[in-house]
């Protein structure tokens, strides 16, 4: 076996609060150089935030706090807002759901691409590389590209405009959050074989959001499935698809299985996720869970079921 | 793209030209339907009847309409806006207005630009305090600003702080072609008093915009490359709220030159606001028409400006 490659983050313990209510809680996320860490979960679930947190963006009214979050051998929890700034962009960079509102409305793609390759400490001409940035995303004619601006281009061109500018920062870390949601199934299977092809050109390691399981299945090593602001499974992407063991993981797949296949009867899961406000004692799917039985209302561990699989959950135990 | 730059040119000058056409006949008819007889108002009620009848001859207003307005409309053309009924023994109006144009636009433009820095400053500031004390202090003033009449300001800044602070001069104007610091002194509280509404009126709209541009995701993704707080904010959230503050500028141009007109008269400044309202009070009518004309042209120019500007700031604009 080739040795493990190095660890590059590690969170402990993450929780995200709004106000008095606790939003996320218990995340542990661990990510390696080079892998890709899908989180999966429905709108609600808290992988968006998550994320934001990450990277110091959550928006106003939201507050995190974790044990430990470790970048590359260097604890970040210590840091103020003002210190940890740098490290956004150059270590972990992000890819947001809308690609139309995340350009400056004001401003050429080349100003976008320029300003981002001057945050990685290029001086001087940066043409050529915004260029070979833009066609290796896939862009044609580059270099007419860099005077257009973001009102003339589709969601999919910018779309890898955005990942250009986000290759252009050469980050240790990509975040992609439901990248491909705002785009039609062409451009979506696009965008996911250019994700595939960055994985192999980049060192960088990425966290992929969505909530389709098969666009998580098709581009993670590790799937991390989130519900009502807790990861209920984690573990290798094959090994959960094949062998879903929580509850609702097993729905999820049950769903999109039936969806493929385009079943007269949708495997739905029954009822609805709740709100942050709502949230049962114990264990959080219980309501929702078929197999629920005594012992599913005290509060559930994450705990290790496998190597490198965890869920929170008492079957098996 | 060249050709169309210049067919936009094309329009835009059409348009303008038509508008100039139209407001000067809008302003000549209304002269014209204006109770009073100007010769009558000249020569006085009881002129006898072959005096009138020559003054009505050599002013030209015995001729139809179309006739006084075109001589009227060529003679501005060349700058030639006929005399004074009034003023000075018959002056030609084009050197009266010459000579108070520099004036009003001196105290205008330094209103603007005072109602410009002051609304940038307390604008950005009550946006980024937003809910805090600055911005609820900056809000109210803000209120107490647009509820103020210029006039009734203008008296109170006399009061308050030409009383107080002899460098600035109450009453009485040292024009900018004479000396420019005596201008910028002396036409302090005029154009403070002119400046104060405005100023209002301009730093609610670019909070709201400050506001608006804040929560759009562009701003969080230029935050999530790294950018620094002020990169953050000139490129991006102030970037793209100037161009409703351009806008909202552009639209009270007017109302500023309504302001200036009031203010002359506070302050006693010999400007076109002035002329304007003697002629007023004197049935001047080639004078209150070639001041109108210029506001109006003034107006025109001040559009096109900004027009310009904003199509400068916002790429949409260009297409």
């Amino acid at each position: 076996m080739s040795p493990m490659p190095k660890r590059l983050l590690e969170v402990r313990n993450l929780r995200i609060h709004a106000g008095p209510l606790e939003v996320v809680r218990e995340v542990d996320l661990e990510l390696r150089q080079g892998e890709t860490l899908g989180i999966i979960g429905e709108s609600g679930s808290g992988k968006t935030i998550t994320s934001l947190a990450l990277l110091r963006l959550l928006p106003e009214g939201l507050r995190a706090e974790a044990d430990a979050l470790v970048w590359r051998d260097r604890d970040l929890t210590s840091l103020s807002d003002r210190d940890f700034r740098p490290w956004r962009g150059r270590e972990m960079a992000m890819v947001f759901q809308d690609p139309v509102g995340s350009f400056n409305p004001a401003k050429s793609i080349g100003w976008h691409l320029r300003t981002a390759l001057e945050r990685r400490g290029l001086r001087g001409a940066w043409k050529p590389e915004a260029e070979q940035l833009l066609d290796s995303v896939g862009i044609p004619n580059p270099a007419a590209v860099l005077d257009r601006y973001p009102h003339q281009l589709s969601g999919g061109m910018l779309q890898r405009a955005l990942i250009a500018m986000v290759v252009a920062l050469e980050p240790g870390l990509i975040v992609a959050d439901e990248p491909t949601t705002n785009l039609d199934n062409i451009v979506e299977q696009q965008i996911l074989s250019l994700f595939r092809d960055l994985r192999k050109r980049l060192s960088a390691a990425f966290v992929f959001i969505t909530h389709d399981i098969g666009i998580a299945g098709q581009i993670s090593d590790r799937i991390a499935v989130m519900y009502a602001g807790e990861i209920v499974e984690q573990g290798p992407a094959a090994e959960m698809l094949a062998a879903p063991r929580h509850p609702y993981t097993r729905g999820l797949i049950a769903t999109a299985r039936a969806l493929a296949a385009r079943a007269d009867q949708l495997a739905e899961i029954p009822g609805h996720l709740p709100g942050p406000g709502q949230r049962p004692s114990g264990c959080v799917f219980r309501p929702r869970c078929a197999q629920a039985r005594p012992g599913c209302e005290a509060p559930q561990p994450l705990r290790d079921i496998a190597p490198g699989r965890q869920m929170r959950c008492l079957l098996d135990a | 793209m060249g050709s169309t730059t210049l067919r936009r040119g094309l329009r835009r000058a059409g348009i303008l030209l038509l508008t100039l056409v139209t407001g000067a006949l809008l302003v000549f008819l209304a002269m014209k339907a204006a109770p009073g007889d100007p010769a009558l108002s000249a020569l006085g009620e009881n002129a006898r009847p072959e005096l009138v009848a020559a003054f009505r001859r050599d002013h030209g207003l015995d001729l139809p309409l179309w006739q006084q307005f075109w001589a009227w409309i060529s003679g501005a053309l060349t700058g030639d806006f006929g005399r004074s009924l009034t003023l000075a023994g018959g002056v030609p109006v084009g050197s009266l207005i010459a000579n108070r144009l520099p004036v009003t636009a001196f105290i205008g433009l330094y209103a603007l630009l005072l109602a410009a820095a002051i609304s940038l400053v307390a604008g950005t500031i009550a946006a980024l305090q937003r809910g805090k004390a600055a911005d609820t202090a900056l809000t109210s003033l803000a209120v107490l600003g647009v509820s103020m009449p210029d006039f009734w300001l203008g008296y109170v800044l006399v009061f308050f702080l030409a009383l107080n602070f002899p460098i600035f001069p109450s009453y009485g104007f040292v024009s900018p072609v004479d000396s420019f610091t005596g201008a910028l002194l002396s036409g302090f509280l005029p154009a403070l008093a002119i400046a104060a509404p405005m100023a209002a009126v301009f730093a609610r709209v670019l909070r709201a915009a400050l506001l608006d541009v804040m929560h759009r995701p562009y701003v969080q993704v230029a935050r999530s490359i790294g950018h620094s707080g002020k990169f953050v904010f000139v490129h991006t959230i102030l970037r793209n709220a100037l161009i409703p503050y351009v806008t909202i500028i552009g639209l009270q141009v007017r109302y500023l030159l309504g302001g200036v007109v009031v203010i002359e008269r506070v302050f006693g400044i010999p400007g076109l606001g002035s002329l304007m309202v003697d002629g007023a009070f004197g049935r001047d009518y080639p004078v209150i028409q070639a001041c109108a004309l210029t506001f109006l042209v003034i107006v025109l120019m001040t559009n096109l400006a900004v027009d310009l500007l904003c199509t400068r700031l916002d790429p949409k604009a260009r297409a």
